[in-house]
């Protein structure tokens, strides 16, 4: 027995176990469809009246800010770009995780992205939408926005300058949200179709019947399907990298000090990462414990979320040395100053600290197993890890800005409450979109799942036959 | 008995994986060519079983991809260069420098809507009704049930014969199935 | 049940037949003796030459040493199965490291030959304050010297740990090994990444003292990954056609060694592009200059070569999935990145004492020759003395018969 218990160790070293127990198929359906089945919860109402009341909130302010004007937000010279951009970057990065978790660990076939890849696509489009907010408003007048697109107009004989990396950005974020929300609607298909076929009601049936398209799961709808999926994974993977390398270029294209640096664009691709799995990990540890799914969402899973945040944040950190050191390298008084003075050392040096001890120090928890695996520590963590991350993006926004080259033109950020309530109201936004999403859409790829439990049957026996083998002993069952 | 031409194909219905693909490599060796398979999820290997040809799509992406870089380069040279040109930060009129992000946007975007769409279209999505909804296991396709589907159209189809053959695969359920 | 009725009964042996063994190692020899001889010819003939082109052919056997240290790493890291039967050749590539060790002495010997900070009349010149302060304490002959030692012992020091973890088990199929060079693997790649990129800036970027990049050291090792792995997709199409490891690695696996060139053909235009759009865009003399100098005379052509031999032409070579798994359009793609990824190097290196324009010398190819020989002969030497795959991996039997979707 213990021998057993021995060998299942090995085994669960060599290739960590993403699921609990023993569940078929047919567990799984129920699993995940019995969550959106049931009716409707108090506490859900509960949920729903906060988050939406946060988002309400939201909206006010933003009315306030259009009837009024820009002026009720803290930018002014020479900052600028106060915490609309902040934000806007902190929410697209947030979004990342979902899409790497989707494209780039599929191409990888790393299996532990089943079963959180739904999770975070979904995060990856609810970050999308509370980005998108802020250049709608900072525009000043949002009722023109639709000029950033080039459409021809009947007011102003011109056309957009395509020169502008702010324009690059509107292209790379509307193709961001559009390929992100069609790859996560191909994915929901076939699930969609389950929730069709165990309908109880008329009208849940008719929805899920118009929603899943008529899927029946033929071997030539998978093996078109598939192709597609693959493709999409293909296409998304560099188009991740480009958004925030485009975020990145809207401060690196500039002459601006701490700004102009040519690492921008792979260091806010990391850091975008980074941010996002800490939210997958905040949101994924609060629900698979209100929904019970455990035993699919699995402490390999989150493991493994929390190795990449180690790493992603180890890569944060060797861009943020890299800068320091070509700062002292180039000899260029400019470039000193900005990172030993006006970021280290000068008035906002509370935001520079507070930026390098939740990115660079607090990940760093993550090398041993008995912090990574404990829930409650990695809750903190990860929340503090995105608090880092939106302190980055303030960071570099803020000190670049708030000494300009002549000392004349100094001055000091300070949010205005608009900015505060705005930036408190995207988050509930955000967490309004998840309380639906969970309650009406299968928050775990249910297809997917099933394809990785039949995969893995498959593996087990090269499991066995390593750990026999380790032993010096025939495998059992070798004549396979 | 319904009449013949209204008659879709004979349902296997099957508990694993596995015991489909014996089948429907068996269904194959015993000559019928007019076979579907459904399931819950894509079934590693099962395209050479059946004999199916690869899919397409990759090239209607292509297509899809070259449209828009064509797009974003014509786009981007027009409004810049001819419709209004001005000169701003010194920059060119035109350049690929400065071009490339949005070329590269315009060919992701218009690729994913042909892989997108392309799927769709090649699977004859979206649907108002199939043959296979009127199948009373319909339901467990989408959940953990394996089901070939011999069609009527096979010149080897005879119902007692065929439900004979998918019985002696180990199909748990066999059931005749209307247009 | 299993898939594994699909799969020919695998018959390979891992060992290399003497004969082959002996071939190879007279080809390298010759090489190694006519390389050396040319190039101690060459040095006779102009010591700056010799340095110059001594510095090229050593740069890109070290981009390509740390590239494949830097995989290995990743495939611990990730558990990865399917690249299990080609690992054993990564972390051969990999032990280049400390032969390496020995291959920097012409370039600690060439310095005044190479970097104007060496000489104490050119650092007299400095006019910006901060600078100065930069000669004193990092550029300079010691300090220079200081940092190879330690770069050359920390990498020597890993690759033998990984490389003996992993020989250790391939007969008593231990799984600790396994254990401990994942976590050995995990620390590693964070050192390898900085030292590996401070290394660019000492040997390659100071070439001019003035001239500053953050993404520099990204951009060497991207360049070095992508030219070790079309090295190794070589050497396993080598061994193809000699016979050996037949079974072992499959269309499967080169399948996935080209997803890995294609995947790094982008990822090196990506790191290339943002570095010289950034550069172009903001327009700053101080850092044009770079880019100022290799578009004068010919070497403008040979930026032309960069954008569309490294990467348009790679790109659209490798990019249908037929092509990844057809052996002579790999056999070429190695070949062609390999070659592209020296004229990379080349491009780096050479601008900077060649002004007017490119002035290929007979040296470039008998120092090529020296350094590829001599890292050759050390692999080729090592190759007799373990099994050609890691055969008591946990995960080997996998990788064997790993099946690409």
């Amino acid at each position: 027995m213990a021998q057993l218990t021995h060998d299942q160790e090995l085994k669960d070293k060599l290739s960590a176990p993403l699921a609990y127990g023993n569940p078929n198929f047919h567990d799984v359906t129920e699993a995940v469809s019995i969550i959106s089945e049931v009716k409707t919860h108090r506490n859900w109402y509960i949920a729903l009246a906060i988050t939406g009341s946060i988002t309400g909130m939201m909206g006010l302010m933003i009315a306030y800010l259009i009837v009024t004007g820009v002026g009720v937000w803290g930018n002014n010279a020479p900052v600028g770009w106060g915490w609309d951009i902040t934000n806007f970057v902190f929410w697209i990065g947030i979004g990342h995780a979902g899409t790497l978790i989707s494209a780039i660990l599929f191409l990888f076939r790393q299996k532990w992205r089943t079963s959180i890849n739904r999770f975070a696509e979904a995060m990856t489009l609810f970050a999308v939408a509370c980005a998108a907010i802020y250049p709608g408003i900072h525009v000043g007048r949002p009722w023109r926005a639709y000029w950033l697109f080039p459409i021809p107009n009947e007011f102003l004989d011109m056309w957009q300058n395509f020169r502008s990396p702010l324009l690059w950005d509107v292209f790379a974020v509307s193709t961001y949200g559009t390929v992100s929300a069609l790859f996560w609607y191909v994915g929901l298909v076939p699930d969609l179709a389950t929730f069709r076929d165990r309908a109880k009601t008329k009208a849940r049936k008719l929805s899920f019947a118009i929603a899943s398209l008529g899927w029946r799961g033929s071997a030539t709808h998978w093996k078109n399907y598939e192709k597609a999926y693959m493709i999409l994974a293909g296409l998304s993977t560099p188009l991740v990298l480009s958004v925030h390398t485009i975020v990145s270029f809207d401060f690196a294209t500039s002459i601006l000090p701490g700004w102009h640096t040519t690492i921008f664009p792979p260091y806010f691709v990391a850091g975008a990462i980074f941010s996002g799995f800490a939210m997958v990990v905040t949101l994924m540890v609060i629900a698979r414990w209100i929904y019970k799914v455990e035993h699919l969402v699995t402490m390999t899973h989150l493991e493994n979320m929390n190795k990449v945040i180690l790493a992603t944040g180890c890569i944060v950190g060797y861009a943020y040395a890299t800068e320091f050191f070509i700062a002292w390298y180039s000899g260029n008084p400019y470039e000193s100053y900005v990172f030993f003075v006006s970021r280290a050392t000068g008035p906002y040096w509370w935001a520079y600290w507070s930026m390098v001890t939740c990115n660079v120090i607090s990940p760093q928890f993550f090398w041993f197993k008995k912090l990574r695996t404990n829930i409650p520590f990695m809750f903190v963590i990860s929340i503090i890890v995105n608090i880092g991350m939106w302190f980055e993006r303030f960071v570099i926004i803020a000190t670049s800005l708030h000494r300009d080259f002549l000392p004349s033109s100094w001055g000091y950020f300070r949010p205005t409450f608009v900015d505060i309530f705005t930036f408190i109201g995207t988050f509930g936004l955000f967490l309004t979109l998840f309380v639906f999403f969970t309650r009406f859409l299968p928050i775990i790829a249910i297809g997917e799942v099933k394809g990785m439990m039949a995969a893995n049957a498959h593996e087990e026996h090269y499991l066995d036959e390593a750990v026999a083998a380790s032993q010096g002993k025939e495998p059992v069952g070798a004549a396979h | 008995m319904a009449d013949k031409t209204t008659i879709h194909g004979m349902v296997g219905d099957f508990d694993s994986p596995d015991q489909l693909m014996d089948a429907i490599r068996a269904a194959r060796k015993a000559g019928y060519t007019k076979l579907e398979a459904y399931t819950p999820f894509p079934i590693h290997g099962i395209d050479d079983a059946m004999g199916a040809k690869p899919s397409i799509l990759g090239y209607i992406v292509v297509c899809c991809g070259a449209v828009g870089l064509t797009i974003a380069i014509l786009l981007q040279w027009w409004t810049g260069a001819v419709a209004y040109p001005l000169v701003i930060s010194g920059k060119p009129m035109f350049a690929f420098e400065f071009a490339i992000p949005i070329i590269f946007e315009l060919t992701v975007l218009l690729s994913a809507f042909g892989a997108v769409f392309g799927m769709f279209a090649l699977n004859g999505l979206p649907k108002l009704h199939h043959p296979l909804f009127n199948y009373s296991g319909a339901e467990g396709i989408t959940d953990d049930r394996f089901v070939l589907v011999i069609e009527a159209g096979d010149h080897q189809f005879d119902a007692a014969g065929t439900r004979e053959f998918l019985l002696a695969q180990g199909a748990a359920k066999t059931e005749l199935i209307e247009e | 049940m299993s898939q594994s009725h699909h799969h020919p009964v695998n018959t390979d042996s891992y060992y290399i037949p003497d004969a082959i063994w002996d071939r190879g190692r007279n080809v390298l020899g010759a090489m190694f003796l006519l390389g050396w001889g040319a190039a101690l010819a060459g040095y006779g003939q102009n010591h700056d030459q010799f340095f110059q082109s001594y510095l090229v052919a050593f740069f890109f056997a070290f981009s390509i040493a740390i590239g494949a240290t830097l995989f290995t790493m990743i495939q611990h890291l990730t558990g990865s199965a399917w690249s299990v039967p080609v690992r054993r050749i990564m972390e051969n590539i990999m032990m280049s490291l400390p032969v390496l060790g020995l291959l920097f002495i012409p370039v600690a010997l060439g310095l005044h030959s190479l970097y104007e900070w060496s000489h104490p009349e050119f650092v007299a010149k400095e006019v910006m304050e901060l600078k100065k302060g930069v000669y004193t304490n990092f550029l300079n002959p010691k300090m220079f010297y200081i940092r190879a030692v330690a770069y050359f012992l920390i990498w020597s020091f890993w690759a033998w740990k990984l490389y003996s973890n992993s020989k250790s088990q391939d007969t008593t199929k231990a799984l600790g090994p396994t254990f401990a060079n994942e976590k050995w693997s995990a620390p590693g790649m964070l050192l390898f990444f900085l030292s590996g990129s401070l290394a660019s800036f000492d040997w390659v970027m100071s070439l001019n003292p003035h001239w500053y990049s953050t993404m520099f050291g990204v951009y060497c090792l991207a360049g070095g990954a992508w030219g070790f792995f079309a090295l190794l997709t070589f050497i396993f199409l080598r061994f193809r056609a000699n016979g050996i490891m037949v079974n072992s690695v499959t269309t499967e696996h080169y399948h996935d060694l080209g997803k890995w060139m294609f995947a790094l053909t982008v990822f090196w235009a990506y790191i290339a592009f943002s570095q010289y759009m950034l550069i172009w865009y903001a327009n700053m003399p101080e850092e044009t200059i770079f880019f100022k100098m290799r578009r004068t005379g010919s070497w403008e052509a040979m930026s032309g070569v960069l954008l569309f031999g490294h990467f348009i032409f790679t790109f659209l070579l490798l990019l249908a999935r037929n092509s990844k798994r057809t052996l002579n359009v790999l056999r070429f793609a190695t070949l062609w990145i390999l070659a592209m990824h020296y004229t990379d190097v080349y491009w780096l290196v050479m601008p900077n004492f060649h002004k007017a324009g490119i002035a290929f010398s007979w040296v470039d190819l008998a120092t090529l020759s020296a350094v590829m020989s001599t890292v050759g002969l050390a692999f080729w030497m090592r190759l007799r003395k373990a099994p050609l795959a890691p055969i008591g991996d946990p995960r080997f039997k996998k990788g064997l018969e790993f099946q690409n979707v």
